[in-house]
């Protein structure tokens, strides 16, 4: 049977950075990946950030498994939001959400 | 359970915040980053010099530990000539991630088209590389995930990476150590 869905992993984030608004912050990791794989990579990745806590700095971006180790440098390239110093680290990698909390402690 | 070795990392605030970031150890305090060729060298420390020409490759590969970032957007540093001589003097390369992300537009491309011809050299002649972030400050600090993540640019496979910056840098401290 022909897969259509490929699997998807759940990467735990953290900026660091003085400014680190919702909206300031995914647009810069959007433009990130998109400046490192393309528009077509940046669609066959399938990113999504599920969530981001302002106040902690920390959130939880999906992607596929296939292009995960991609993302991840996409990520490490950040080094700058408004132009201010920013760096974005990823802290764990899992393939469900909820073991991703549950280590995480998000 | 692994012991990740962040190798270049050139300030003390940036070393305790690779330590908070998983890593057991950093080369903070036994690198010796040579200015010229005809600086002199350190017994104590990691002998490390940065060549951005062909000919000072090979002039430094007779008297360093190590080569620190050989690549660069505009030529070809390292050829499979100069793989040879660095296989037979027993000497390692490393990439930064500061280096690769000091570069910006088309210079970037450039360097990671250079990144990939020299890692395909450097895989052939089996030439130890070691991967580490070049950190400055503690916004360059990455933790080991993402410098593993780094080492796919030049086409190594994930234990390659993980070798990178586990057991190759652990391997150059012991040896600066032993110099003592």
């Amino acid at each position: 049977m022909k897969v259509i869905y490929d699997k998807e992993r759940y990467i735990l984030f953290e900026v660091l950075c003085e400014e680190r608004s919702e909206k300031l912050v995914k647009s810069e990791i959007y433009r990130a990946i998109r400046e490192l794989l393309g528009t077509l990579g940046f669609a066959r990745s399938w990113v999504v950030i599920v969530e981001y806590d302002e106040s902690s700095g920390k959130g939880i971006l999906m992607c596929r498994n296939k292009e995960l180790n991609v993302i991840i440098l996409a990520l490490t390239l950040i080094s700058k939001i408004h132009d201010k110093p920013a760096s974005v680290r990823v802290r764990l990698v899992s393939g469900t959400i909820k073991r991703l909390r549950k280590k995480g402690g998000v | 359970m692994r012991e990740y070795v962040d190798l270049i990392v050139e300030s003390r605030e940036a070393h305790e915040e690779a330590l908070s970031l998983g890593f057991s150890t950093t080369g903070f305090g036994r690198i010796h980053l040579m200015n010229s060729l005809k600086s002199s060298k350190k017994k104590d420390r990691i002998n490390l010099f940065r060549p951005s020409s062909d000919s000072e490759l090979r002039e430094a590969i007779k008297r360093v530990d190590a080569l620190i970032d050989p690549i660069s957007p505009e030529k070809q540093v390292i050829t499979p000539t100069n793989a040879t001589l660095i296989k037979d003097r027993n000497v390692a390369v490393i990439f930064t991630l500061k280096h690769f992300l000091s570069f910006t537009g088309v210079s970037r491309v450039k360097y990671m088209r250079s990144a990939i011809i020299t890692g395909r050299i450097l895989k052939k002649k089996r030439i130890p590389i070691v991967l580490s972030s070049g950190a400055e400050t503690i916004y360059d600090v990455k933790t080991p995930r993402q410098i593993i993540s780094f080492g796919e640019l030049f086409e190594l496979d994930y234990p390659q990476c993980v070798y990178g910056i586990t057991e190759l840098p652990r391997y150059l401290v012991s040896r600066c150590e032993g110099n003592i």
